[in-house]
């Protein structure tokens, strides 16, 4: 018996993108260079990281969706390149929450012919249709006799990992599974996402960048940046790297873009690591410190701040979190 | 399991799949569906409206060689419709699998993207060709009896046959499509039916070019097949049965053209990453 559900090794892949129309101008974006990691069987693992690392098309590989340029991939021991049709026997998968089903269909029709589609059919497909419309809570939220085109986000999101578990696979690959999702729906799938792993014995691989999420859910992470694995480990195991550094939190309101926001902390702070996220009208600056250094670096930030008519809601101190280890392995690269 | 008793199941997992969400989709789009059913005459009206501005329907006729104009236009309609409709629905399901982002789900279920799109979009436009046909029926009974009737039953067996080709032609350009960052350029494909078929006019009013691109083109078989049936009388047997036999060869040569443009599709759009 395969112990490991899911082999990266060495996965490499590039895009030619191509512009202009009289005049072509070709250039090679490197989406991966030598991913590699094991997801063990029954665990969650999350492949965490910022826009454009090449999570999505490691998903992609796994998936059987695209082509790796170089390195092997299996899934339960089926090569992903040469036993295509026996790797898609044993993998659901969900893409995008958004998008993916038929408009003037509702939830019930397109899950049908999903199922359909993956030779499912008469009670069989019913009795697994309405169990997941259970599971999934879409029948309390009238998603059976619904059009897709009138769904919520949190509903299509439900929508599309009811498909990827219509025909009970024993690996899940999921896609930013709630991004842009309330808070309400968000928790329901990262609930069941942990009960199908521990209760049923799937293997489930996210992809994410809310930290957060990964930290509640995840066995296992895997930090993943410019096409490459930088760390990999336990929550608690990952955070030993930062042993010795404070986060400190500032929120404040300025009535800049986010790029002068970063470029901004970037002069104050030079190589110290810092993520940058702006909620509604005020700006969340995490930076991660040097213990003993915190008092200077807050100094230091507040009166520039002041100096370009900033106005600070709250400074705080916290705890090391994931986020903490993301901005440490990441930063240079732009904040994250 | 055998590879006969494999692709038994997946023809079969297929049809269903794409009956279930054909008839959803007109059960939910019922304005839709009934514009099915006007449709050929819309296109009848305009031609008989357009016609007699510039002569009268016996000059057609006779310009035609078909004994009666109305039962003919109403009749060429019908297959005009219809064979666009086939056309339609096998080359734009793929764009809109692509736009609604269910290609990558089609791609990785266990009949895969090869075999929907050969068996799975046949089905969908053998229902839309089969109800675009019917229609007429109405009208068909109204000017020709019974006989028309039957007529009728004998163009619907040659749409179907001239089906054959335009399958191979319909999911070659539908694989183009994938390969294109524009896919809107299909959008030529009705018009251009529309001129080389010689539904309306005969082909010898057409420069020399596109009299041999209509020679090529399996709709334009079909409509002289309906022009032979929709004499009086009897048609000549052994000049239908020459078209039929045309359209057999234009079918295999179609098709053995273009199924491999399926594979290279999925190739390219593994290797590149476009529509998934």
């Amino acid at each position: 018996m395969v112990s490991d559900a899911i082999i990266a090794d060495n996965l490499w892949k590039s895009f030619i993108e191509t512009r202009g129309f009289f005049k072509r101008k070709k250039s090679i974006v490197e989406a991966l260079r030598g991913v590699s990691f094991r997801v063990h069987r029954g665990e969650v693992y999350g492949l965490l990281g910022p826009n454009g690392a090449g999570k999505t098309t490691t998903i992609k590989i796994l998936s059987t969706l695209l082509l790796p340029d170089k390195g092997k991939a299996l899934i339960l021991g089926h090569d992903v390149v040469e036993e295509v049709e026996k790797v898609r026997r044993v993998i659901g998968v969900s893409l995008s929450v958004e998008r993916g089903f038929f408009w003037k269909l509702t939830g019930y029709e397109n899950l049908r012919y999903f199922g359909l589609l993956h030779g499912l059919h008469g009670d069989v497909l019913e009795e697994r249709i309405n169990y997941l419309f259970k599971i999934l809570g879409l029948e309390e939220l009238g998603a059976r006799d619904k059009f897709y085109e009138d769904f919520s986000l949190g509903m299509k999101a439900r929508l599309s990992i009811a498909r990827a578990l219509l025909h009970d696979p024993p690996v899940l690959i999921l896609d930013e599974p709630t991004l842009g999702l309330d808070p309400a729906s968000s928790r329901h799938i990262r609930e069941l996402l942990v009960k199908l792993s521990r209760e049923e014995d799937k293997t489930v691989l996210i992809t994410s960048h809310n930290m957060f999420e990964v930290e509640m859910i995840c066995d296992r992470v895997g930090i993943i940046n410019k096409g490459r694995i930088i760390a990999e480990g336990t929550v608690q195991e990952l955070k030993k790297i930062v042993i010795g550094s404070v986060p400190v939190v500032f929120v404040f309101h300025l009535k800049r873009d986010k790029s002068f926001v970063e470029s901004f902390f970037s002069e104050i702070l030079g190589s110290i690591g810092f993520v940058v996220e702006l909620s509604e009208d005020y700006y969340r600056v995490r930076v991660l410190v040097r213990r003993g250094e915190e008092d200077v670096i807050v100094h230091r930030v507040l009166e520039k701040l002041r100096s370009v008519g900033g106005r600070v809601k709250e400074v705080r101190i916290e705890e090391p979190s994931l986020e903490d280890v993301f901005i440490k392995l990441t930063s240079g690269s732009g904040g994250g | 399991m055998s590879f006969l008793k494999q692709e038994y199941f997946m023809f079969l997992w297929v049809v269903r799949a794409e009956l279930h969400a054909y008839f959803s989709w007109l059960r939910n789009n019922r304005l839709f569906a009934f514009m099915m059913l006007v449709w050929p005459y819309l296109f009848a009206f305009f031609m008989i409206g357009l016609g007699v501005l510039l002569g009268s329907l016996s000059v057609y006729a006779e310009r035609m060689g078909v004994s009666n104009p109305l039962f003919y236009i109403i009749v060429a309609s019908g297959v005009l419709v219809s064979s666009l409709n086939i056309m339609d629905t096998i080359v734009w399901s793929l764009v809109d699998y692509k736009w609604l982002g269910i290609l990558p789900y089609i791609i990785v279920s266990p009949p895969g993207f090869r075999r929907v799109s050969v068996y799975g979009l046949t089905i969908p436009s053998i229902i839309s060709g089969f109800i675009s046909l019917t229609s007429i029926l109405p009208a068909v009974l109204f000017l020709e009896g019974w006989l028309g009737c039957f007529k009728l039953f004998i163009i619907l067996l040659i749409v179907y046959i001239g089906m054959l080709p335009l399958i191979g032609l319909g999911v070659f350009l539908a694989s183009i499509t994938l390969m294109l960052k524009e896919e809107s350029f299909v959008s030529f494909l009705s018009p251009f039916m529309l001129l080389v078929s010689g539904v309306y006019y005969p082909l010898s009013v057409l420069p020399w070019f596109l009299r041999v691109i209509a020679r090529i083109f399996p709709v334009t078989y079909v409509v002289e097949a309906v022009k032979l049936v929709s004499v009086l009388g009897y048609p000549d047997i052994s000049r239908l049965l020459q078209i039929v036999g045309l359209l057999f060869i234009l079918m295999i040569v179609y098709n053995l053209l273009f199924f491999p443009a399926v594979k290279r599709a999925e190739y390219f759009v593994k290797k590149k990453g476009v529509a998934v």
